[in-house]
């Protein structure tokens, strides 16, 4: 991370008498993909509309490319890239028509309209069709809609929900666009339920809930996990225990413990002893946690 | 100018590609509107047709604000074209036009449908041409577009079923006629008050509209 191309700072957001944000900042810089995941009703929409100017933030200060978003600037307009979760499409034209209009919004003339669209998405079907939009299907009208975001390479890309009926292959492609614009420097917020998008493409990860935006990778990693695959014996239970100071506990045909971060060369150490006491020992890895796995340990831990 | 021209030729665009259904509805209302003005022609007068040109203004003003501006909106499409790269005021700016343009095409198209009318009535064509005086009924219709245009851009903001905006926009343009009607009963008016109040009052709603377009109450008005 460079320079700081999305900024939040202490922004509160009420809607009514309904406080949403009470204390919100971030910092993302370019070339960075970030992904903001949160229980429904969390206020990720919100955030994003924030971030488009089209909500204004009771207090605090957001800049986005050094523009402040609420001055509703076509030059910061054209600068974005943005899936929301209506597509925003005129039913009546076709995809062509609708992608033609967007690109006069963003003052791009047609060679570099066509010559993006040659070269990152020849032979997508979507695009071959003469249909009005009004007759595609969801996945082909969000498949659209990632066709108009990334029109003219934008600097800042803030999607919301951008994986949503996307099939393998446009998932796939969607991927392939959002690491190809994170090459060329941009920025990307994702907000998404799909973790797996968001483990696939983030860099960084932050979590918004109860009006406040902490990052995942800020939680205290007071230990790591470890898995050793081998059979549930009481024996090998007692070595691991006795080395690690901690609890071994059996699952799905392996053993799992802890042990303090920093720490990690002792695991030879237990292998040893396992294999000396006869233990078969068939895989050793550190166990890390998947994106939903850290998430749900977030809410577990929260509570909720 | 330019970018306002964009969201012109766009909305045109949606237009000629509207289902076939559409312009049939469209072609009814025209054929029956100028059957209606074609038989207060005989009158040979503006003030009998006064009512029908603005109340046809408000149906197809109305009809086209509602699509353009209400549905957008309830549809959540309008958040992707205020984040385009046009500015606020030349996509308002750009739909009101297209909204009057479209109406005025219309309304002229009713109108010499309802000469077509005439002539095959047996009337002295050049007659009632003369005495309708076409300047002054399209004065008043464009006027009457310009304000149901604003006032729907506005209301389809303002109210909090904007669906009940073609409603809303019938009764502020029934409210302003009636006093007219009213005025012309006790003073001796000018032809062309009412051109000027429908003016004056579509520069009202245009800067009303322009001012909730620049505020958060353009995405979501409920809420707030």
């Amino acid at each position: 991370m460079s320079d700081s191309v999305i900024q939040l700072q202490g922004i509160q957001k009420s809607f009514g008498a309904n406080r949403v944000f009470h204390d919100i900042s971030l910092d993302v810089g370019s070339q960075t993909v970030f992904g903001l995941v949160g229980l429904n009703g969390a206020g990720k929409t919100t955030l994003i509309r924030i971030l488009l100017g089209l909500l204004r933030p009771d207090t605090g200060t957001c800049s986005v490319l050094g523009h402040d978003p609420w001055q509703h600037a076509p030059d910061y307009y054209r600068q974005l890239g943005v899936v929301l979760e209506h597509n925003g499409f005129w039913g009546n034209l076709t995809m062509r028509q609708n992608l033609s209009f967007f690109a006069e919004a963003k003052s791009l003339c047609g060679h570099m309209v066509k010559e993006y669209l040659d070269g990152h998405w020849a032979g997508q079907p979507v695009l071959e069709k003469k249909q009005k939009v009004k007759l595609f299907s969801r996945g082909e009208k969000m498949q659209c809609a990632l066709c108009r975001a990334f029109l003219g390479w934008p600097r800042v890309y803030l999607f919301d929900e951008p994986a949503v009926a996307l099939d393998v292959k446009a998932y796939d492609h969607f991927c392939a666009l959002v690491r190809r614009a994170r090459e060329k420097g941009a920025t990307v917020l994702i907000s998404s339920h799909q973790l797996d998008a968001i483990e696939d493409l983030c860099d960084r990860v932050g979590i918004l809930e109860n009006g406040t935006l902490s990052s995942l990778g800020d939680a205290p990693q007071g230990a790591v996990r470890w898995l050793v695959r081998a059979e549930a014996r009481q024996e090998y239970a007692s070595i691991i225990e006795e080395m690690t100071g901690g609890r071994a506990e059996h699952r799905d045909g392996a053993w799992r413990f802890e042990i303090a971060s920093g720490r990690k060369d002792i695991v030879p150490a237990i292998i040893s002893r396992l294999v000396a006491a006869g233990c078969i020992v068939e895989e050793v890895r550190e166990e890390k946690d998947s994106m939903r796995e850290s998430i749900r340990r977030h809410y577990g831990s929260q509570g909720t | 100018m330019k970018d306002s021209f964009v969201v012109v030729k766009n909305a045109w665009l949606g237009f000629l590609q509207s289902d076939r259904s559409s312009f049939l509805v469209y072609g009814i209302l025209i054929a029956v509107w100028s059957i209606v003005l074609a038989s207060n022609m005989s009158q040979l007068a503006l003030e009998a047709n006064t009512l029908w040109w603005v109340f046809f203004s408000v149906i197809v003003s109305g009809t086209f604000s509602t699509s353009i501006f209400t549905s957008e909106r309830l549809t959540g499409a309008l958040e992707i074209v205020l984040t385009c790269g046009l500015s606020r005021m030349s996509i308002l700016a750009g739909k009101i036009v297209f909204v009057i343009l479209i109406s005025a095409g219309l309304g002229f198209l009713c109108y010499g449908l309802a000469l077509i009318w005439v002539a095959i009535a047996g009337e002295e064509l050049a007659l009632v041409v003369r005495a309708t005086d076409f300047f002054d009924v399209a004065v008043l219709y464009l006027a009457a577009c310009f304000m149901n245009a604003s006032c729907g851009a506005w209301l389809s903001v303002r109210l909090s079923n904007p669906r009940l905006s073609s409603f809303a926009n019938l009764l502020i343009l029934g409210v302003i006629v009636g006093g007219h009607a009213v005025l012309s009963a006790v003073l001796s008016v000018s032809a062309w008050l009412l051109p000027a109040v429908l003016c004056g009052g579509g520069l009202v709603f245009l800067f009303l509209a322009a001012r909730d377009f620049s505020g958060e109450r353009v995405i979501q008005p409920f809420t707030l």
